[in-house]
């Protein structure tokens, strides 16, 4: 730890300034990528709001149910969002409730992230950072959720 | 490491008086990563311009905001992407190529913020790298279960067949 400090110290001193690397503002490429992701994930939404998985055959099917007849955890993840988005919230959590929880836990994401910058008086105290378990607890609620949609006895957990 | 000042604007606490006069940054003063306090609103004119030369004066030290180790809100949604996309490589694998992305970019931007504040963070460094290292592992996995799960939805005409998503 402190031979990385030094190093970035000389870092520092040698090209005469912090190692601070530009804001997004200063990368247009950045937004560039950004963008296009933008543009394809409207554009994805966009031919799935169209285009109902609930007709069989419309996508690909999953090779994982069709080898081996078990759902994984994002099975009816499909379904899901599509009943999302006509506003079938019900029907949405039977397909797969990772989906809408999903939607729930992001805009409570960016509404913390966003009252952060915009209440800057907010966080002039000690924060305490995020936890590795945070990630580390969703990979096992979700592999989990994969294994109980599948018990005997659980199948309202599974896509119909 | 000493714990950098809360103002922006103040100069260089001087760990190393004897370091002369560096060469201006060629970039603005970074306001920090994501869920890092922001400056004040009206920084004092002349924190951006540095010193003339010979001045004597050390530049501004442009100190990383929130230097309370809190900043990996970054580094936690990367792994956490890394990590959902490791899982969903092995069953709806387009998922997975999104999840593999974000992982590896949010861990890339905040490694380059953990270097930026120092060592202060040494967990976050850690969360940084397992985002990056797995949003790549996530990538490749689902770009090879994609093309192997096309070949077998089309070799077995699955694609008019079941509905399985």
């Amino acid at each position: 730890m402190e031979r990385k400090q030094r190093l970035l110290r000389t870092q520092r001193d040698r090209h005469g300034h912090r190692h601070d690397h530009p804001p997004a503002a200063r990368r247009p490429w950045a937004w560039a990528a950004a963008g296009g992701a933008a543009a394809l994930g409207a554009g994805a939404a966009a031919y799935l709001f169209n285009n109902s998985p609930h007709v069989p055959g419309t996508y690909p099917a999953c090779f994982l149910l069709t080898l081996t007849g078990f759902y994984c955890p994002a099975c009816g993840g499909t379904r899901a969002a599509y009943d999302l988005m006509h506003g079938d919230v019900a029907g949405s959590f039977a397909m797969n409730p990772l989906v809408p929880l999903a939607v729930i836990a992001t805009a409570l994401l960016l509404a913390r992230i966003a009252y952060r910058r915009l209440r800057p008086s907010s966080n002039s105290g000690q924060r305490k950072p995020l936890s590795m378990w945070w990630p580390i607890g969703i990979g096992i609620a979700v592999l989990v959720f994969g294994v109980l949609r599948n018990v005997p006895g659980l199948e309202w957990l599974a896509p119909a | 490491m000493s714990q950098p000042p809360d103002q922006p604007s103040q100069p260089y606490p001087g760990e190393d008086g004897t370091q002369g006069n560096p060469p201006p940054s060629p970039y603005p003063p970074f306001d920090g990563p994501v869920g890092a306090t922001p400056p004040p609103p009206t920084p004092p004119p002349g924190a951006e311009t540095p010193p003339p030369p010979g001045a004597g004066t050390p530049p501004p030290y442009y100190a990383p905001q929130g230097g309370t180790p809190s900043q990996n809100t970054k580094a936690v949604i990367g792994l956490v992407c890394g990590i959902l996309g490791i899982i969903m490589a092995f069953c709806c694998s387009i998922l997975g190529v999104p999840l593999g992305v974000a992982g590896a970019v949010l861990g890339h931007l905040a490694k380059q913020e953990g270097a930026v504040a120092g060592g202060s963070q040494a967990n976050s460094a850690g969360i940084a790298q397992g985002a990056f290292i797995t949003g790549i592992v996530a990538l490749g996995l689902s770009l090879v279960m994609v093309v192997l799960g096309l070949v077998l939805n089309v070799g077995m005409g699955l694609w008019s067949g079941s509905s399985g998503f």
